[in-house]
């Protein structure tokens, strides 16, 4: 990160600023965006200081590596894309201080391998290619809170219990995929 | 595979979520108002040598500004380009606890120790000041 006077103007002019390591583009995107990154950091650790230690943590990470993002119309993804996974490191960080698995409901699963990790990392982004739109919407709802159940079912235009139905069609349409790439289908 | 292993194996991997959907999730989120912090990103570059003894000052300092009543956070981030470049993120509840930080003794005696340290003066950016 390299000190720098001037506040960048445009949102490409940031990034291009804050890909260059300066610290005035990093004080400019908070200003501008932080408002947001904090409220969207608290849809997902639910605490609005950890929502805002989260968000500093991210500004922190970005002074020792600065994020490279080229088109402007990104912005909002990737501001999205990266408070959400540093909420999820967070919730995992907190989870594990206080002895807890890093999700709930995954005490019964030994930890797997790094190598089982990357594996079915793999395995998912290949089923998951295969899948509509819609029925990944629903998957990134129910696994991985993207979306509130509320959200989700407004953005379908569907009512509670169609959105029920679908995502059990849905998950088993993934388990189905799954399968199947296991046996090399 | 069963919906229930499916469960079972998506306890322990993240599901990869898309870009646009936390894109879309982004614009939903309801930014309320929250109480104004301070927050300032400083910048401290050290004498050609110093850079060791630098760094124990300054972490000397994180660790004791951490203790400060009203102190949200205080973080020491080394450049990745010029190693003798650092950088301070500090947050405070509010304007008082900030003043109250700028009085103390180990302000003042990082300040007298950053003197002989320093290749130039420090830089300060306010990104939130309380009201």
């Amino acid at each position: 990160m390299n000190p720098q006077s001037t506040a960048p103007e445009s949102e490409q002019d940031l990034l291009d600023a804050l890909a260059r390591g300066e610290t005035q583009a990093i004080a400019t995107l908070y200003m501008r965006h932080g408002g947001r990154m904090v409220a969207f950091a608290s849809r997902y650790v639910r605490n609005p200081t950890a929502a805002e230690d989260v968000v500093i943590g991210l500004l922190g990470r970005w002074l020792e590596r600065p994020p490279h993002v080229r088109d402007a119309e990104r912005m909002s993804a990737f501001l999205a894309t990266s408070v959400y996974h540093a909420a999820i490191d967070w919730i995992r960080r907190e989870r594990a201080e206080q002895g807890q698995p890093p999700r709930a409901g995954s005490a019964e699963q030994p930890p797997r391998a790094h190598d089982d990790r990357v594996n079915l990392r793999s395995r998912l982004a290949i089923a998951l290619a295969k899948m509509s739109p819609r029925e990944r919407l629903l998957l990134e709802t129910h696994y991985g809170h993207a979306l509130t159940t509320e959200e989700c079912i407004e953005q379908l235009g569907i009512s509670r219990a169609a959105f029920h139905q679908r995502l059990h069609r849905a998950r088993s349409h993934l388990a189905e995929l799954l399968e199947a790439e296991n046996d090399g289908r | 595979m069963t919906v229930a292993e499916l469960d079972a194996m998506l306890a322990t991997t993240d599901l990869p979520v898309r870009p646009e959907t936390l894109a879309e999730a982004w614009e939903l989120a309801e930014v309320r108002e929250r109480p104004r912090r301070v927050l300032l990103l400083v910048t401290m570059r050290a004498r050609p040598g110093a850079e060791a003894r630098f760094e124990r000052s300054a972490r000397e300092f994180v660790a004791s500004t951490g203790g400060l009543a009203g102190s949200l956070g205080s973080t020491l981030h080394r450049s990745p380009d010029d190693p003798r470049t650092w950088f301070l993120l500090e947050r405070f509840a509010t304007e008082e606890s900030f003043a109250r930080h700028m009085a103390s003794d180990y302000f003042a005696r990082f300040q007298v120790d950053q003197a002989g340290l320093l290749a130039e003066p420090v830089t300060a950016l306010f990104l939130e000041r309380g009201v």
